[in-house]
C-alpha cells in the first residue's frame, strides 16, 4: 500500500515540475477603445469547448455576447456600457476558457 | 505471460505514442471547463455479462451514472463521479445501489494550440474512490487512482487515449465488472473520432456529428484481460451533447470474472 502511495506522489510531483516551466506572454493592460474587437483564438477542438469561451468572456466586465468563428479562429465582441476590457482582460479570459489566445485582428 | 505484460505495456503508453480529440464515451481527455464553468453527464451504461472459467455469473449490469466536471482554472477541473448499479443475474437475483463517489482532480500539463480547432494536449489526472456506496457495491477501502491522457485535434481528425491505474484494496461481495476485484487495475482507452459534419466550419457556431470507435481495456493484477470495440456516434452541440456507443469484445483472458458478451452506453453532456 505504501509503495503505491509513493508512486502516485512521485508522479505528481513529477507531473508539477514540469508543468510550472510554462512562460506566459504579458498583454497591455490599458482599456481598449472604439465599440467591438476581433482577435484570434487557437485550439477550439469542438463547439461545446468553443463555448467555454462564450461563458468565460460573457462574465467579462464591458462585454457583451462574443460571435465565435471556428474557421479562421477569429472572436467578435460588441462593448456594452462605459467599462472596456484591456487586451490582458481578453488574453487571461481566453486562457481561462483553456485556449490560446493569439492577438488582436489588425 | 511475457506478451501479456508487452500488450499492456504498449496499451498503456499509447498517450505518449498516438497522443492524440474531440472526447469519447470512456476514453478521459485533458479537456476541461473553463474556470467557473460546469459539465454535468449523465450516462447509462449497460452491460450483458456471461460466465467464464472461474466465475459462474450471467446477468446484466445496469449503471446510471453522472459526472459534474467543475473549471477550477483553465487548466485544472475536479471532477465528481456518482452511480447508482443494478445487477440481475439471469432475472433471479436482482441488487441494487449506489457505488463508490469517485473524486478526480484533472491537470492539463501541456498544451500546444496549433490553429483555430486544432491541438495537441496532455494531462494528468488523480483521484480518490471513496466507500460511501451501499452494501452491496462498496470495497469498503479508499481507492487511490492516477493517470495519464493525450489529445490531439487536427481538422476533421481527432484521436484521444488515456491509462488510468487504480490501486485496487478490497473487493466487491459479487465483484462483475473490472476494477470491482481485491486486484490492482489499468483501464487503458483509445479512441478515434471523425467529424462528418459539417465539413467546415464557418462564422456561427453550430453543432457537429463525429462517427468514431473506441477501444475500451482492462488489466487486472490477477491476470484477467479485456479489450472492447466500441463504434461511437457523438452529436456536439454549442451546449450540450449526446453520444451513444455499442462495445464487442475483441480481445479476452477473464477467469475471475464474468466476460463481456456486450455493452451499450447512452449518454448526454451540458455545459453551464
Amino acid at each position: 500500500m505504501y509503495n503505491k502511495i509513493s508512486l502516485f506522489v512521485l508522479t505528481a510531483l513529477v507531473l508539477v515540475v514540469v508543468g510550472c516551466s510554462e512562460t506566459q506572454k504579458v498583454y497591455d493592460n490599458t482599456p481598449l477603445q472604439g465599440s467591438s474587437v476581433k482577435f484570434y483564438v487557437a485550439g477550439m477542438g469542438c463547439p461545446k469547448c468553443a463555448n467555454n469561451i462564450t461563458l468565460v468572456l460573457d462574465k467579462v466586465d464591458g462585454v457583451d455576447g462574443p460571435k465565435i468563428d471556428m474557421s479562421t479562429g477569429l472572436v467578435t465582441i460588441d462593448f456594452v456600457g462605459d467599462s472596456r476590457p484591456s487586451e490582458s482582460d481578453l488574453a487571461i479570459a481566453v486562457k481561462e476558457s483553456g485556449f490560446t489566445y493569439k492577438g488582436i485582428k489588425e | 505471460m511475457k506478451s501479456k505484460f508487452l500488450l499492456i505495456l504498449f496499451l498503456s503508453m499509447t498517450p505518449f505514442l498516438s497522443a492524440v480529440a474531440q472526447q469519447a464515451t470512456d476514453t478521459l481527455a485533458p479537456t476541461m471547463p473553463g474556470k467557473g464553468n460546469l459539465v454535468v453527464r449523465p450516462i447509462f451504461n449497460y452491460y450483458k455479462l456471461k460466465p467464464s472459467e472461474q466465475n459462474l455469473f450471467s446477468g446484466t449490469v445496469l449503471e446510471s451514472a453522472v459526472h459534474f466536471d467543475y473549471g477550477l482554472t483553465g487548466d485544472t477541473s475536479i471532477m465528481f463521479h456518482i452511480s447508482e448499479k443494478r445487477q440481475n443475474e439471469d432475472q433471479e437475483t436482482r441488487v441494487n445501489g449506489f457505488t463508490d463517489l469517485k473524486v478526480t482532480f484533472k491537470w492539463r500539463f501541456y498544451q500546444d494550440d496549433f490553429g483555430p480547432v486544432d491541438t495537441f494536449r496532455l494531462g494528468f489526472l488523480a483521484g480518490l474512490e471513496l466507500p460511501t456506496g451501499g452494501s452491496e457495491f462498496t470495497s469498503n477501502t479508499t481507492v487511490p487512482f492516477f493517470g495519464l491522457s493525450a489529445m490531439y485535434v487536427e481538422g476533421r481528425h481527432g484521436v484521444t487515449s488515456s491509462a488510468v491505474f487504480n490501486a485496487t484494496d478490497g473487493d466487491l461481495d459479487n465483484p462483475v465488472l473490472a476494477g470491482e476485484k481485491d486486484a490492482n487495475h489499468i483501464a487503458f482507452n483509445a479512441a478515434y473520432l471523425y467529424r462528418i459534419k459539417p465539413e467546415a466550419y464557418g462564422q456561427e457556431l453550430v453543432a457537429a456529428w463525429y462517427i468514431g470507435a473506441e477501444i475500451n481495456g482492462d488489466w487486472e493484477s490477477d491476470d484477467d484481460i479485456e479489450m472492447l470495440l466500441a463504434p461511437i456516434l457523438l452529436y456536439e452541440a454549442p451546449s450540450w451533447a449526446f453520444e451513444v456507443t455499442y462495445g464487442i469484445p475483441i480481445y479476452e483472458d477473464v477467469n475471475y470474472r464474468p466476460e463481456t458478451d456486450y455493452t451499450i452506453s447512452l449518454g448526454l453532456r451540458f455545459l453551464f
